[in-house]
């Protein structure tokens, strides 16, 4: 239960940050250099406020745990203010405090330099955030850094997609936005697979193993999410910029709102990863907590220490690793023959399903 | 520029290369008394050693083979390691300790481990006569050699389920009217 409540405020909690990242960068560009964005005022005090909020899941959970054992105000002095855990999200909450504090008294829109001060705070609570996370309390600062990189490219790319996609009353500048958005994106997405593989080589260096535990089958899901994510970029980034630059006439909003929701289901999924278990050593890891009910659904009884993925081209995980592959290349043809553009998210969440299962059945036969 | 992106690669690289990072949730290493030990000593203290430092607030529990509850008198943690200091020494039998830390990196974790008690010190309180008790098992015993199951694995049905799935979805977004 509380793996799910955890699972959606972190989802929250990184998608004000991305909000924020992204109001902030939009804010700061020159007029020219975007389409005409309106944001709510009250929206960035807010969002901030809530940025801090949500990421307090982690310390109730701690403090839960320690409650039966010790009573709730010892539980509390212990999980909230000498854990950790706790003194980082002190550390947050009070810098969104103050970060919404300022947002409330300066319209984050009205100078160049409050944006540029909001875009520093909210990367102070970037900072702050991935310190909360495993990377940092287990490797330290080498793992703070790559968490860092990780988190701020994903807001910078997600919160200028969606920024640009649910805040845009005309779309007359598009092409001049997406000139300096689409390399920004680019540079974005190059850091966040670097530092999600740097990530991968601490958490999972047994990777083909690693998909017997929650934690493996989801990374292995998020990546196949995440190639459909790309070709949304691809669309997006290339084929819209080019028919806009001919002067065709496209509509790029749902297609950028389609690949923002794309990307928020992959910080879901992040979000959920975060709780379980990290499989360095996976025969250990088992041990400890068990195969997963996924695995141990689609091959009963198959689990053994030895178990070694075999790759023997199991005539059934190729074809559906085929299927997957024509799934993701069918966003493109979404899009050519013009039509729903949500319909992509359909498109790459199913290839992720079926592409995902395809990935198990060739590693481990059927 | 290029400079710049060889620069972060290869940090990356140094990262990712750096060996011995773990990054799995704190198990317990080590214990005394051990998993599984027989221990002919009065104990009144038991140590418990953890993968990496731990978080205040951890604690231990002993459960006898009656069910009755010991809790220890005081624990005290340092590092990586647990300390509970029992009031009295613990009568003869078998008993199940119970932890429950957190972890640095926050995460709660609990576990358990047995022993058994034969310093010759029987209880005070009104036992049955001993009855001969299972042995508790050790740790290494715990996961046996794979049975194997002859279950099929149902694989076959999923996959035809999801391909069909995706043809229902494909057949729906591309059947209908396209957008004028």
């Amino acid at each position: 239960m509380i793996v799910w409540v955890q699972t959606l405020f972190e989802t929250m909690a990184v998608t004000c940050l991305a909000l924020l990242t992204g109001g902030a960068l939009l804010s700061l560009v020159g007029d020219e250099y975007k389409p005409i964005v309106v944001f709510p005022h009250r929206l960035f005090p807010l969002v901030t406020l809530l940025a801090g909020l949500a990421s307090f899941v982690p310390v109730l959970r701690l403090v839960l745990f320690l409650a039966p054992d010790t009573g709730w105000m010892e539980a509390i002095r212990l999980g909230v203010f000498l854990s950790r855990t706790g003194q980082v999200w002190l550390g947050l909450m009070a810098a969104s405090i103050l970060l919404a504090l300022f947002l409330q008294a300066r319209d984050m829109t009205s100078s160049k330099w409050t944006s540029g001060l909001a875009l520093i705070g909210t990367w102070m609570l970037i900072l702050i955030k991935s310190w909360m996370g495993h990377a940092a309390s287990v490797s330290g600062v080498s793992g703070w850094v790559l968490h860092s990189v990780h988190l701020t490219a994903v807001c910078i790319w997600a919160g200028g997609l969606m920024m640009a996609g649910f805040f845009t009353v005309d779309t007359a500048r598009w092409l001049s936005f997406l000139r300096w958005f689409t390399p920004t994106a680019i540079g974005c997405v190059t850091a966040v697979i670097l530092a999600g593989w740097g990530l991968m080589g601490i958490i999972a260096p047994e990777y083909v193993a690693s998909w017997v535990l929650p934690y493996g089958e989801a990374l292995l899901i998020k990546q196949w999410m995440t190639a459909g994510v790309l070709v949304m970029a691809g669309v997006n980034g290339g084929w819209i910029r080019r028919k806009l630059a001919r002067g065709e006439g496209v509509n790029p909003l749902p297609w950028i709102r389609a690949e923002a929701i794309l990307i928020l289901l992959v910080v879901a999924i992040t979000a959920w990863m975060s709780q379980e278990a990290a499989p360095h050593t996976v025969a250990e890891t088992v041990q400890a907590v068990g195969v997963s009910p996924l695995f141990e659904g689609l091959f009963p009884g198959k689990w053994h220490p030895g178990l070694r993925a075999e790759w023997q081209g199991h005539l059934l995980g190729g074809l559906s690793v085929l299927v997957a592959l024509i799934l993701l290349a069918l966003i493109p043809l979404l899009f050519r023959q013009r039509r729903s553009a949500y319909g992509a998210v359909w498109l790459a969440g199913l290839a992720a399903c079926v592409g995902f299962v395809g990935v198990l059945v060739w590693a481990y036969g059927g | 520029m290029n400079r710049k992106w060889i620069r972060y690669i290869g940090l990356c690289l140094c990262i990712w290369l750096v060996p011995s990072l773990t990054w799995a949730h704190t198990h317990l290493k080590q214990s005394t008394p051990g998993d599984g030990d027989t221990v002919s000593q009065p104990v009144q203290k038991l140590t418990l050693v953890f993968e990496e430092r731990i978080e205040q607030g951890g604690s231990v529990e002993l459960r006898d083979d009656a069910g009755h509850t010991v809790k220890p008198s005081s624990v005290k943690i340092q590092g990586d390691t647990l300390e509970a200091t029992l009031g009295s020494a613990l009568p003869d039998g078998n008993y199940t300790a119970q932890w429950k830390i957190i972890g640095l990196d926050g995460h709660p974790m609990q576990g358990s481990f047995h022993f058994e008690v034969k310093a010759g010190k029987t209880s005070t309180s009104q036992k049955p006569p001993t009855v001969p008790k299972q042995q508790p098992t050790p740790h290494h015993d715990q996961h046996p050699a794979p049975v194997k199951r002859s279950t099929s694995s149902p694989v076959i049905w999923v996959v035809a389920l999801l391909i069909l799935s995706a043809a229902v979805i494909v057949g729906w977004l591309f059947w209908r009217k396209p957008k004028a």
